[in-house]
């Protein structure tokens, strides 16, 4: 049975290896282009939010390839990822689409669900295999992580545009066809070694912060590029969510870890928003803050539009700001965000931003 | 005896009945904003962030009134009210979203059921909150203000549950019901707060009375028995009025007690954009009754909606009439 997967960021790199290793066959969605937004866009629910329309765009393009299975993440709420799946079965169906889906909802909600639903996945439960596949993508997705916050450190100090992201396209590709731990331990010491050449220990004198909504941060599709946009404007990005990120929220088993984390984020966010409101509208408010103790000169906050966690983020920010005298910029993206304008908003934010010393040495 | 202000907006017409009896019972003089006109919408959308929805603007124009009318404005942060479910995110974050309001004296319990297990307990203990709140230290007066509470707000369940729409139920002595039977019915759905707010809703519920058309909504049924028919679904859904919602389209059409459903949503709602859209299409896929949504933000105009309302309707008679003769011949 042919699998496929939605897209988001460079979380392609890291199913292919899990999916590889417990032998199945994988047709993944082909990258996402206007055409997979204008197919998300065409078939979803007008008000849905970006990323429901674009996971449904990688659908519909994957089962063109011949994908047979979607596998696809659930949620228990209130954000509304947790119920894409559903819909998107139904938009699915009605289209008359052949394919069958298979929503792993996280384990919060009992173990015996999930392991039965990877049974009926791979007609069995090849514990060595899962847990091969499972240190293998954990493996890179530590290594990606490593690798992206030296290229968003590189790209602002590069000698020519377009250096930084080149090594790392490099990266990414051969990154996939490894298979072996040491293999991907060489790969990215080689390439943290390349981006330092490449940054020949400078440091840009600009950091800005990016938080908001996970998968219009991670997926350059959806943020018409912010990233390496506010790179090649000479700022340094600093980040708090990263896919190790997402993966470690929703699938460690380190409960201990995770509460103790959680409980530093509440105090943060505590003055200001005294309860999680699902999504990463808990994570804005904090990492807001605790980006501004790492001296970051102001924050870009990302969400796609009607986005429910990020609007009451959005709605105690203007306090935060205030507080820590830190400029904070809002931007809802859905498919009509022109290119130019955010541009635009981006060049009069970070020229207005006060240049902050940075206390830090550079490393 | 201090007073307590309520706004109306949000979940008023769900749970106002339970709020007014606990805090009269707790020796508190309740105070509740006038009815949603031009002005508060103006005033609450001038003060929300844009991207945010219409209820939360207005919610943000009640409070205004509220301002300087009372000791306390009760703001409960609503995580859950019923089992396994969440309303809306935003409800989560409603206290801190309007501290930017600079409002002063604002009773926030966090009211959290989620988990049915620990049900009393949670309510216990944001009725203690509210207790402290208010400077009251009697656990006496709390459990009885609360059950009191609770029995009003079944009261005015069972009034809504004959048919009665919120306004009418909050009295305790409604009026005469109007006869309902051999009358078209148009269902009509939504979030209390959407549908049943009269700038939101253009007094759509007159309109289709004073056409002469039944109404039903979702708070006209048993949330078990809604509950029970949305969880038909192959995932339960995580949001309290979602569910309702769906469960109320699906058992009208089951059992066809309605000629018509109205999805009335306001513009830029995260749950409707998902619950409308498989209400839609379960409506189109299992039955053949006409479902229409509007949606409304500040900017909707009455004649706009009126026409698409008596659009709708005509044809529904149309239907109603085709249908008749069809079975004649």
């Amino acid at each position: 049975m042919k699998v496929t997967y939605p897209h988001m960021g460079t979380l392609n790199i890291v199913l292919n290896a899990l999916l590889r290793e417990v032998d199945l066959e994988v047709v993944p969605p082909p990258p996402i282009t206007k055409r997979t937004l204008e197919l998300g866009i065409a078939n979803s629910p007008e008000f849905a939010c970006l990323p429901l329309k674009i996971t449904l765009g990688n659908f519909l393009e994957a089962l063109e390839r011949g994908a047979e299975l979607i596998i696809m993440a659930g949620g228990c709420g209130p954000c509304r990822f947790g119920y894409y799946a559903q819909v998107q079965r139904e938009i699915l169906t009605d289209l008359g689409c052949n394919f069958e889906m298979l929503v792993l909802e996280p384990p919060q909600s009992g173990w015996p669900d999930f392991l039965k639903q990877i049974r009926s996945l791979l007609g069995g439960l090849p514990v060595a295999a899962i847990r091969r596949g499972w240190i293998l993508g954990w493996q890179k997705v530590k290594a990606i992580d490593w690798v992206e916050e030296e290229v968003e450190r590189t790209r602002p100090v590069e000698p020519f545009s377009g250096q930084a992201d080149r090594i790392f396209r490099d990266f990414l590709a051969q990154l996939d066809q490894t298979t072996t731990t040491s293999g991907i331990q060489r790969l990215t010491m080689a390439t943290l070694g390349d981006l330092q050449d490449l940054r020949n220990g400078q440091r840009a004198n600009l950091q800005v912060g990016v938080v908001g909504e996970i998968y219009t941060v991670l997926e350059p599709a959806a943020n018409q590029d912010l990233l390496r946009r506010l790179g090649s404007l000479g700022v340094e990005v600093r980040r708090k969510l990263r896919l190790s990120h997402w993966i470690g929220e929703h699938l460690t088993l380190n409960k201990k870890k995770k509460r103790r984390l959680r409980l530093e984020l509440e105090k943060l966010a505590a003055p200001y928003l005294k309860h999680f409101v699902g999504g990463h509208g808990l994570e804005s408010v904090g990492h807001t803050i605790e980006l501004c103790r790492e001296g970051v000169a102001g924050v870009i906050q990302i969400a796609p539009l009607t986005c429910m966690p990020e609007i009451v983020a959005e709605s105690v920010l203007p306090q935060v700001s205030a507080d820590l005298s830190l400029p904070v910029l809002t931007l809802f993206v859905d498919e009509h965000t022109a290119e130019a304008g955010l541009q635009t908003r981006l060049e009069a934010f970070i020229d207005l931003l006060p240049a902050r010393s940075i206390s830090r040495k550079s490393i | 005896m201090p007073a307590v202000g309520i706004p109306r907006a949000l979940l008023f017409y769900e749970l106002f009945p339970l709020w007014r009896e606990f805090f009269t019972s707790l020796g508190c003089e309740v105070i509740t904003s006038q009815p949603t006109s031009k002005e508060t919408l103006n005033a609450g959308a001038s003060a929300a962030v844009d991207e945010t929805c219409l209820p939360i603007k207005i919610m943000y124009g009640h409070i205004l009134e509220l301002q300087g009318k009372c000791d306390f404005i009760f703001l409960p942060r609503l995580v859950s009210i019923e089992p396994n479910s969440y309303i809306c995110p935003k409800f989560m974050g409603l206290p801190d979203i309007v501290r930017g309001l600079g409002v002063q004296g604002v009773i926030e319990p966090t009211v959290d059921l989620r988990n049915p297990k620990e049900y009393w307990q949670r309510l216990w203990q944001a009725a203690v909150e509210i207790e402290y709140r208010l400077g009251i230290y009697s656990p006496t007066r709390v459990a009885s203000a609360l059950f009191r509470g609770l029995l009003a707000e079944r009261g005015y369940r069972a009034r809504l549950h004959q048919g009665y729409l919120p306004w009418e139920a909050l009295d305790s002595e409604p009026l005469p019901k109007p006869s309902t039977q051999n009358q078209v019915k148009i269902g009509v759905i939504g979030h209390p707060y959407t549908m049943f707010d009269q700038i939101i809703n253009m007094n759509l519920f007159e309109l289709l009375r004073l056409s002469g058309y039944g109404v039903l909504t979702p708070v006209n049924h048993e949330i078990r028995l809604l509950n029970r028919i949305a969880r038909q679904l192959p995932k339960d859904l995580f949001w309290t009025y979602g569910r309702r919602m769906i469960g109320a389209a699906r058992l009208w059409y089951q059992r066809k007690l309605v000629d018509g459903i109205i999805h009335i949503v306001s513009f830029g709602c995260g749950t409707d954009s998902l619950t409308g859209d498989l209400i839609e299409r379960l409506t189109k896929r299992e039955s053949d009754i006409p479902f229409m949504l509007l949606t409304v933000d500040e900017h909707t105009g009455e004649a706009g909606f009126r026409t698409r309302v008596e659009a709708f309707l005509d044809m529904i008679q149309f239907r109603a009439a085709g249908a008749g003769r069809s079975g004649c011949q």
